[in-house]
């Protein structure tokens, strides 16, 4: 129909003024033309009215990614650019373009490409809308995720900080049950301290498990590579875990083909704890029949080789329909696992995010009332037994190793100091402890020590600070005393903190001896030779103490601290060890005249316990001088006399600086 | 799975040697369609989609592998095994670029050359290093990529809408090239724009050559002169063509370049 304005009576003559050019530029969206390098060839004024522009000011040669902020650029060429071209049009992008003076507009951008008749580009058409009321909605919907995912992420720190914060105590309980087990006990005591002891041992791997998880959450975790065997690496698992199914009366079968190479080169702690965790598994929901852990090459080159990995058991199953979720965190196949057996549900998610390191997955199948299969395969490379360095893992130290050694120790908790001094005390090791980072200072400019280990939080000036500072310290020993950081915190990014502070390593609290002592003989320069043979002689270690050098005398500073820091404690304390050593120096004389052994054996033990817990070096070392002269058959009387006035001075001594301490509170 | 289906690994052509080809950030394999068939008779074209982008498997993509380009290179050297590729001649574009170069550094008799288009082994300025880029500009990407995900945008939307019980949703969108799981593409914009790979380049023994654009404002000239001073064995070229993809705005200047060199 043909379409006539002039026959329309009655309507506004107005509305007839609707051009081409008249849409084109009032439209209510925004039109540009530009050439297929981005230049601006044609706008219409809804855009110029938008952005502030006048028409000459964008025809200049301005391209459409020179409107667009930093981040819409790169969008703009690694995206929106190759995109236009390959499908020769682009819908609903959404970008921000700058105001002249700078404000941004958020629009979604539609683009057609005009191409000649060979395909190259010639122009491309832009349709821009302005979605300024739209984006701001879209802004509290991210703003609200934000505020989700903060909201978790605050749940995931507390989770963290709060499993740091009872590492702490367990410390205390772990190392005390350790010593409690060495003493004297009755069957019964004994039966305790073991219960006491793998629950707290069991406590802690928990605590680890839940550190361990937000470490890989956050994604610290990183994979080192070394050479390792992996018969060994599977025996050593299943031999850690065999007691348990022992008790169970469970096989555990290990099955590796001949072809898996002796050596392969990967993370062995990792891997290692996959497999503990699913061998650990298996045990726990498997009555009867057995665990079989198997390790089959899939695949072997010159280099590497592809190992499928199983853990079966026969044991209760897991229902199909519950399977999937078995990996997800704080997740057990059901309530009743939980009720019954125990455990957090992490072990899998754990180990499931450790494969991932490996680009590998676990897989799982189980037929209820059967048993389950855990899988997982893996890709390594092949290894040689010269590289496979690392720390002699569970060797029973050599306790001559660290006899001697200098160690300075900051550290202002008094039970960790008991702890510490008592392993360090066994090992023969010649310590200080000092309670702030002035006093590690103090201590290191005026002896040569061979090693400090330093806690991170003291007053006033911590172990960052401290060990920053002795590094500072004009000479060169202070670049090279090692200082071991002593840390209950697992907390990320703490390495980065000790590295730049200037620690040479760390040692983790709760620690375990054999790891406190690995990284002692490591820095002090005392390489344990080998395993040797266990020779626990203390009273030989401190005969060479006393030999050697001059030990530390006793301070009041360490009393006050082993007190716990509370006056009216150390008031009372004080006044009984003032009483004590008083009465020990009459004791001690008579007994040493008369020549009585068995009378010097009673007071020798009984005062002992003290001189311990006061670290009284020296009283302990004159000590034992004058038992090694007693049990002698001829007893020089010189010698006697020599060592009565000895014992005497030492006591003297510290009755003397109990008061001037005491004096001073 | 295999590296085959995971990176969705096409092999064409007619040639023994191999040519890989390695798409950048934002895109796919298509990318190359202009630049194959002038090798097609010489060379067999191998080519794939990095995890998360194309027809890749986006059930393979674990955040922790992902989480360093080594991941991403890790890959290149899986397809590699078990197509039997040895003395390839690999072609990286942007952040492919530098994956080629860690996975040459990683297994060298992988590979003969590579061709480098719009390379950079660091995106952010630092001291006299000129990236091109702030950290600050990197979050502003971060940001316009949150847009496009909450804003429904059809370059993110068909993997989203793409379920495989209603594919027709997918085949429906218009955007069908370079479709990127968002959640991914936020993650691999961030391990792209902010990785700093300066240290591995004097590890690299392959001989390479560099096309550098005129004007690209992801890689800026600056900085394919310190990978020509840095990288031994390497040759430096400036093409006309300006952006980020020559490949695709430029593809005869560009096969010209290769041809000088492969």
């Amino acid at each position: 129909m043909e379409n006539n304005p002039g026959t329309q009576a009655g309507t506004d003559p107005q509305l007839f003024e609707e051009s081409a050019e008249e849409l084109y530029e009032n439209a209510p969206c925004g039109y540009i033309s530009t050439l297929p390098n981005g230049t601006i060839v044609k706008v219409n004024k809804t855009f110029l009215t938008w952005m502030g522009y006048e028409r000459e000011e964008l025809l200049a040669g301005k391209r459409l990614q020179d409107l667009l902020p930093i981040g819409g650029k790169i969008f703009y060429e690694t995206h929106y650019a190759p995109l236009l071209r390959m499908q020769g049009a682009v819908n609903e992008i959404n970008l921000d373009v700058l105001h002249k003076d700078g404000h941004p507009l958020p629009v979604l951008v539609n683009t057609v490409q005009r191409r000649d008749a060979n395909g190259k580009p010639l122009l491309n058409r832009t349709t821009l809308f302005n979605i300024s009321d739209r984006k701001r909605y879209e802004q509290e919907l991210v703003l609200a995720r934000k505020k989700a995912e903060q909201a978790t992420k605050a749940k995931a720190d507390f989770l963290s900080t709060i499993s740091h914060e009872i590492r702490t105590p367990m410390n205390a309980i772990i190392g005390i049950s350790n010593l409690l087990k060495d003493t004297a006990l009755s069957p019964e005591q004994q039966k305790y301290v073991r219960l006491l002891k793998s629950s707290s041992e069991s406590l802690l791997s928990l605590l680890n498990d839940v550190l361990d998880f937000s470490k890989i959450e956050a994604g610290k975790v990183e994979l080192e590579e070394r050479s390792f065997d992996i018969r060994e690496l599977v025996f050593r698992v299943i031999y850690g875990l065999n007691v348990k199914a022992e008790e169970k009366h469970l096989a555990v079968r290990m099955e590796i083909d001949e072809q898996v190479p002796a050596w392969l080169r990967g993370d062995s702690v990792k891997i290692g704890q996959v497999l503990t965790n699913l061998v650990s598994n298996a045990i726990k929901f498997t009555e009867q029949g057995s665990v079989t852990v198997a390790l089959r090459v899939r695949e072997l080159s010159a280099d590497a080789a592809s190992i499928d990995f199983s853990v079966a058991d026969t044991g209760i199953g897991i229902p199909r329909d519950r399977l999937a979720q078995v990996f997800e965190e704080f997740t057990q196949a059901s309530h009743d696992i939980h009720v019954k057996y125990g455990g957090t549900g992490l072990g899998l998610t754990i180990s499931q995010k450790l494969l991932e390191l490996y680009g590998s997955k676990m897989r799982v199948e189980s037929t209820l009332g059967e048993g389950t299969t855990f899988s997982f395969n893996l890709r390594l490379r092949l290894g040689r037994e010269e590289d496979a360095g690392g720390a002699p893992a569970e060797r029973t130290p050599d306790e001559q190793t660290l006899r001697g050694l200098r160690t300075l120790v900051a550290e202002d908790n008094a039970i960790n100091v008991f702890v510490l001094s008592q392993f360090l005390r066994k090992w023969g090791v010649e310590f200080e402890v000092v309670g702030t980072g002035h006093q590690v200072l103090q201590k290191v400019n005026a002896s040569d020590y061979d090693l400090v280990l330093m806690d991170l939080q003291m007053p006033e000036l911590d172990g960052y600070e401290a060990t920053r500072s002795i590094r500072n310290l004009p000479g060169e020993r202070f670049q090279r005393l090692p200082v071991i950081a002593l840390t209950a915190s697992n907390k990320i990014g703490l390495d980065e903190r000790l590295d730049s502070a200037g620690f040479t390593d760390f040692v983790g609290k709760p620690f375990k001896p054999e790891a406190l002592f690995t990284k002692l003989a490591l820095h002090g320069g005392r390489q344990s030779a080998s395993p040797a043979v266990r020779q626990p002689s203390r009273v030989q270690a401190r005969e060479s103490l006393a030999s050697s050098r001059p030990v530390p005398r006793f301070s009041f500073e360490e009393f006050r601290m082993l007190v716990g820091g509370d006056p009216q404690a150390i008031r009372e304390l004080g006044a009984i060890a003032i009483a004590t050593h008083e009465q020990y120096k009459d004791i001690f004389r008579k007994v040493l005249e008369s020549g009585h052994r068995e009378d010097f054996e009673f007071h020798y033990h009984r005062l002992k316990s003290t001189t311990e817990m006061l670290q009284a070096h020296a009283l302990q070392s004159a000590l034992d001088r004058a038992r090694e002269l007693m049990a002698r058959e001829d007893r020089d009387p010189a010698r006697l006399q020599a060592a009565i006035r000895d014992l005497q001075w030492e006591l003297e001594s510290i009755v003397s600086l109990l008061k001037e301490g005491l004096r001073k509170l | 799975m295999s590296a085959t289906k995971r990176n969705n690994v096409k092999v064409l052509g007619n040639g023994d040697k191999a040519m890989v080809f390695a798409h950048g950030y934002g895109c796919d394999q298509n990318m190359w369609r202009l630049i194959t068939p002038a090798f097609r008779d010489e060379y067999k074209l191998v080519l794939f989609d990095h995890v998360g982008a194309g027809q890749s498997d986006a059930s393979a993509y674990s955040r922790v592998k992902y989480s360093s380009l080594k991941g991403y290179a890790a890959d290149v050297l899986d397809i590699c095994r078990e197509l039997e590729l040895t003395n390839t001649v690999f072609v990286g574009h942007s952040v492919s670029a530098m994956i080629g170069i860690l996975a040459a550094i990683e297994e060298p008799a992988r590979f003969d050359k590579l061709v480098l288009i719009g390379p950079s082994p660091c995106y952010i300025n630092d001291g006299d290093y000129v990236g091109g880029f702030t950290r600050k500009d990197i979050e502003g990407l971060l940001d316009s990529l949150d847009g496009n995900y909450l804003g429904w945008s059809s370059t993110m939307a068909p993997v989203i809408m793409g379920n495989p019980e209603r594919p027709e949703l997918g085949e429906e969108l218009t955007n069908s090239f370079c479709r990127t799981n968002p959640e991914i593409a936020r993650h691999f914009a961030h391990v792209t724009f902010l990785s700093d790979n300066r240290a591995d380049l004097p590890k690299l023994r392959t001989r390479s050559l560099l096309l550098q654009c005129s004007e690209d404002v992801i890689a800026p000239p600056s900085v394919g002169e310190y990978l020509h001073r840095t990288l031994p064995e390497s040759r430096l070229m400036v093409l006309d063509a300006t952006g980020h993809c020559p490949h695709l705005s430029a593809p005869e200047e560009t096969i010209a370049a290769m041809r000088t060199f492969v």
